[in-house]
This record gives structure tokens, C-alpha cells and sequence, in this order.
């Protein structure tokens, strides 16, 4: 990539959360002042001490966090299955994998509506974390795809010839190769499901409150210092939680524990 | 089963060595068949092979080989035919219950694991402890004379070494048969030599049944007892390197194996010699014929010449350079009467 580009991409990123900072900490800028007469904290203070805040901050944890972990579980048999096997109908099964990304996400998440309503499993945690995995899905069957494929059939037969069944491939052969993969699936589906709005709206109903839906909120109040604290809060959490999740689930927790 | 004890003392390794079995029946692959689609890639393929044995399939590119050889190992399923080891019928087992080792064209070794864990991993799937795994694999490092790369990860081994860990860890489990597929072909000229003895160094030492397939004449017969030579699909000749070369079944078979000279055409026969079987003369005398050089070229130890011998292109070797040879000029070559091939047309 040119340097040239490179700047362009980094300023069109940072202009925006340059903006947000500058007026998470000013509430009134008159003109044609450029420069706030102080700085203003009460915000942050009132975002810090907010126990709905803190509580809604918990809740999209728990929720995305509960989401990554089952759809790594569903896709990786599934990506394992999709790119090492032969059966019938596996471009069919392919295409209902990732058919999540060609359904608009409102008829998507109107559907899951009814049929969450009617299964009496809306208004929950589970409900939201289970209609979170319909979105988040496709992309991690996606990402560990490909990991399959990168390592290729060779492995597999190599494996077999040697005895290994297919857990002991999966579990000795290709999970320890796939650590980038994984890492980088279940933050895909964390921060896939942890900036879901409508679907939480939906299922929740209101009554399950993650930031996506705590941040509406607020932008229906107008307070432009308000909106841009909670959105910055919302970005810093998302990086705090992929980075913990780079540290702990990609390098230590998969290699100790899992295999 | 234990096809081999292994006992060690003072860092040498004893491997109980079986004398070839006189039993052909040992492993046995009968009329085998496989088509891709409308395509026949092996046509009705049987050769067998005793215990101990070292069989080389040849081949060029395309022949079937490396096919059969994944037939065998179970990896390449919906053929017609039969698969007997040891009075087994493993055609319908998996790769896993048969018995077969194979080693890969390009080693396979799992990335993730240094070379003695690469070597374990057989014995790991089946369970045995940590401390007797150790211990055979520390007895194959030895073996592989690979001892002092015990803890490096594949990306830090070189070809060479790659190899005889990948061989090491086909070992370990204890085959009835090793497959080894084309394992000589990444590796440059002079490794292939040292390779291609220490494989078969190993081979003697362990007394695996083996089965290599190779694209290269040379290799194959300094290598094997016997030799299976594919062409299109089936077997042109199933027999010893020395009969393959100085008995070959046809014209196919006789020019894979080496450079041959046709003489003349018979009732439905070549005569044809090889072209060490022909000298040069100093002088016109009798069983002495004249021929014409065309072309020499100088390859160090000896010189290929080519002539044209009753209006037929013949080639055969001068020792060193040749000095008094010049192109187009006469010369007097003997052929040796007795070595003159009758082969199939």
C-alpha cells in the first residue's frame, strides 16, 4: 500500500474520532470561537458513575461474548465438514451457510422476530445471543474456511495414514495451525454481535439493553457531547474486548485448555 | 505385531533384520482398475511382492502411478480389484486399519510439532505413553542419523532432513508396508544419491516391505529388487532391474530403461544392443563395421557418440574425451554379437 494511502485511509478513520473527542469533552462552542473556553467532564463523570451504563456494558459482553464462543463451536465442525469431506449436497449446504449475507438484515431480523415470539424465546439473553449467531455465523464459517483450505487436503491424508481419526485430525492436526483463524473469527462474530442493533431491539425487546441499543437512545435525546462520549466508550470497549481476545483466547486459552 | 525389535546400546541401534520371505504372497494387489470418468487410468494392474521386499512402480508423468500407490494406501477409493497384505483382503479398510505407511512427495511434516513430536505422532493417536513414544522416537532420530535435530520445527530443517524425519515418523507406527511417493524429486542432484542410499540403508535395516514409486529409471534400479513399469495404465513388465534392462519384454520397456540401438527388424522382433555393447575399432578388421559420427558430446567420465551406422542413427560411449574422434569422420566399431537384444515389436 502507498504511503500516500495509507495517510487518506488513517485520516478518513481518525477525523471522525478526533471529532468525537473534541466534543465529548465540550458542550458549547459559540462562534466564531475555534476553541472551547474549558474543558467539560461532567459527561464522562455521569457515564463513569452510571450503573445502567455499567450494566448495559455487561450485558453486551456476556452477550457477544456467549455468541463468538457458539459460533466458533458451530463453525468449525461445519468449516471442517464444508472443506475436507465430500457428501451430497454440499453446495446447497454452502449456499444456506452464508445465506445470512444476501437476506436484507431488516426482513432478517423480522423473521427471527416472529419466529422467536412464537418459540416464547424473546425478551432474553439467550434469545438475542441466539438471533446475534444468525449474522455472525457466515462470517466465522467464512474465516476457518479458509483456514481449512490453506492447509489443504494433504494434512488430512497425511493424519489418516498415520491412524488418526477425524477428532484427532480436527483436534492435533488442524486446530493447532489454526490459532490466527480462530482469533480472528471470534472477534469477527464479537464485534459483529456487540454492534447489533436491530436484532437486540427486536428480540430483547427493550427489556435486554446492549450499547448499540443504549447509544439510540441517546441519539433520539439530541445531546451532541452525550452521543459522543457513549460512542467513544462504545469504540474503546470494542478494542479493550478484541485485544483481550487476541491475548487470551487466540494465544493462551485455545492452545491450554481446548487442545 | 512387531514387525522389528529395536534394543539400544552405546548410541547404536540393532534392528533384528528378516531375510527376504520366500512367501510372494505377502502383499498382493490383484487386477486392479480405476477410471476417472470416461478415463482408465489403471488397467487391470496384479503384482505382489515378499516379505522384506523393495518394489519400485516406475513411470513417467500421467502413468498411474502415484494412483496405485494411494490405491494401496487407502486413500483413493471406487476402483475394481483386490488389496491382500499379509493374508488380509484390506481393500475395503481404511487408511487407518491397513497397515500401510506412506510417505508423502512433499513430507507433510505438521508445522506445529518439532521433529521428534512429528515422529510421536503415530504413536500418540495410539496411545502410548509419553515416556515409551519418547524413547522410540529417539531410536529412529538415531536411526535417521537426525539426533541433533530433535527439538528444530520443520521450517528449520532442510529438505534432506525434512525427509528422514517424514520417514522416521511412516516408521515408528510399525508398517506391514511403506509407501515412499516420488521422495527423491525436491531434492537437488547430490542429496538424491545420499537419499536414495539411505533409504534403502533403512529399508535393509528395518525390513518394511517397501514400495517406491519414482519416475526415474537410475534410481529405481539401484534401489529395488524388483520394478513394476507402468505405461498407460498398465504394467509393462513386473521383473528384476537386470532383467528389465538386458531382457525387456518390449521396445516400450527397453528404450524407459536405457539408450537403445535398433539394428534391424524381423519377423515381427527388433534386434537391437545397448550401447555399452558396442566399441570402437582401431582397425577394419573382421566382425569390424564402419560407421560415420554425426555427433559427439562430452559428458566428463565418457562421450557419448552418435553415428550413423547402415543408414540407421546409432549412439554409444568413447572412454574420456575423445580426442581422435572428430565429427563426420569414419570410424570402426564392434558390437558384441552376444548381447544383441530380441525384443517384441
Amino acid at each position: 500500500m502507498s504511503k500516500f494511502l495509507k495517510i487518506i485511509i488513517t485520516t478518513m478513520i481518525l477525523i471522525p474520532i478526533l471529532y468525537m473527542v473534541f466534543w465529548s469533552f465540550t458542550d458549547i462552542l459559540p462562534w466564531p470561537k475555534l476553541i472551547p473556553d474549558g474543558i467539560n467532564l461532567d459527561v464522562w463523570k455521569q457515564l463513569i458513575s452510571s450503573k445502567d451504563y455499567i450494566r448495559t456494558i455487561g450485558v453486551s459482553i456476556v452477550v457477544s461474548m456467549w455468541t463468538a464462543a457458539i459460533c466458533i463451536l458451530v463453525a468449525l465442525p461445519t468449516a471442517y465438514a464444508i472443506t475436507c469431506f465430500d457428501f451430497c449436497w454440499k453446495p446447497v449446504i454452502r449456499g444456506i451457510v452464508y445465506l445470512p449475507f444476501f437476506i436484507p438484515s431488516i426482513s432478517l431480523s423480522l423473521g427471527l422476530h416472529s419466529a422467536f415470539l412464537t418459540a416464547g424465546i424473546t425478551d432474553s439473553i439467550m434469545g438475542v445471543v441466539l438471533s446475534h449467531i444468525v449474522p455472525c455465523l457466515p462470517y466465522t464459517i467464512m474465516i476457518l474456511e479458509g483456514s481449512f483450505e490453506q492447509m489443504g487436503r494433504s494434512f488430512s491424508e497425511q493424519g489418516r495414514n498415520l491412524g488418526a481419526n477425524s477428532i484427532q485430525l480436527l483436534t492435533m492436526v488442524y486446530l493447532p495451525n489454526m490459532r490466527q483463524a480462530l482469533y480472528l473469527s471470534a472477534s469477527m462474530s464479537f464485534i459483529v454481535s456487540f454492534s447489533q442493533y436491530l436484532l437486540t431491539f427486536l428480540v430483547g425487546g427493550g427489556i435486554i439493553k446492549t450499547l448499540p441499543v443504549m447509544l439510540f437512545q441517546i441519539m433520539q435525546n439530541g445531546n451532541r457531547t452525550e452521543i459522543s462520549a457513549y460512542s467513544l466508550g462504545f469504540i474503546i470497549l470494542g478494542a479493550i474486548c478484541t485485544y483481550l481476545i487476541r491475548k487470551y483466547l487466540g494465544e493462551r486459552y485455545i492452545m491450554k485448555y481446548m487442545l | 505385531m512387531h514387525l522389528f525389535n529395536t534394543k539400544i546400546s552405546r548410541r547404536k541401534i540393532y534392528y533384528e533384520i528378516h531375510a527376504l520371505g520366500d512367501d510372494m504372497s505377502f502383499f498382493q494387489i490383484k487386477n486392479i482398475t480405476k477410471k476417472y470418468g470416461e478415463l482408465k487410468v489403471l488397467n487391470d494392474i496384479s503384482l505382489s511382492a515378499k516379505q522384506g521386499e523393495f518394489i519400485s512402480i516406475l513411470g513417467e508423468s500421467g502413468s498411474g502411478k502415484t494412483t496405485l500407490l494411494r490405491i494401496i494406501s487407502g486413500l483413493e477409493g471406487q476402483f475394481a480389484g483386490e488389496i491382500l497384505l499379509k493374508d488380509r483382503n484390506i481393500t475395503k479398510l481404511s487408511t487407518q486399519r491397513r497397515g500401510v505407511s506412506m510417505v508423502f512427495q512433499d513430507y507433510l511434516l505438521f508445522p506445529h510439532l518439532n521433529a521428534i513430536e512429528n515422529i510421536e505422532f503415530g504413536l500418540k493417536i495410539r496411545g502410548v505413553t509419553k515416556s515409551q513414544r519418547y524413547r522410540e522416537a529417539k531410536n529412529l532420530l538415531e536411526l535417521v542419523q537426525m539426533d541433533r535435530h530433535e527439538n528444530k520445527y520443520p521450517h528449520q530443517l532442510s529438505g534432506g532432513q525434512k525427509q528422514r524425519i517424514a520417514i522416521a515418523r511412516a516408521v515408528i507406527v510399525k508398517p506391514l508396508l511403506l509407501l515412499l511417493d516420488e521422495p527423491f524429486s525436491s531434492l537437488d542432484a547430490n542429496l538424491r544419491v545420499d537419499m536414495c542410499d539411505f533409504i534403502r540403508n533403512i529399508q535393509r535395516q528395518t525390513s518394511i516391505t517397501t514400495i517406491l514409486v519414482t519416475h526415474d529409471r537410475e534410481e529405481a534400479m539401484k534401489i529395488s529388487d524388483r520394478i513394476a513399469l507402468l505405461y498407460g495404465g498398465e504394467i509393462a513388465q513386473f521383473d528384476e532391474p537386470v532383467k528389465l534392462y538386458e531382457k525387456p519384454s518390449d521396445l516400450y520397456t527397453a528404450s524407459f530403461m536405457g539408450d537403445v540401438n535398433i539394428l534391424a527388424e524381423e519377423e515381427g522382433y527388433y534386434l537391437a544392443v545397448r550401447p555399452e555393447n558396442i566399441r570402437l575399432s582401431s582397425s577394419d578388421r573382421e566382425g569390424c563395421n564402419s560407421a560415420i559420427v554425426k555427433d559427439l558430446q562430452y559428458t566428463g567420465s565418457r562421450t557419448k557418440c552418435k553415428a550413423l551406422y547402415e543408414d540407421k542413427e546409432i549412439s554409444f560411449f568413447l572412454a574420456g574425451n575423445a580426442e581422435k574422434v572428430k565429427i563426420s569422420s569414419k570410424i570402426y566399431i564392434e558390437i558384441d554379437k552376444s548381447k544383441i537384444l530380441k525384443i517384441k515389436a
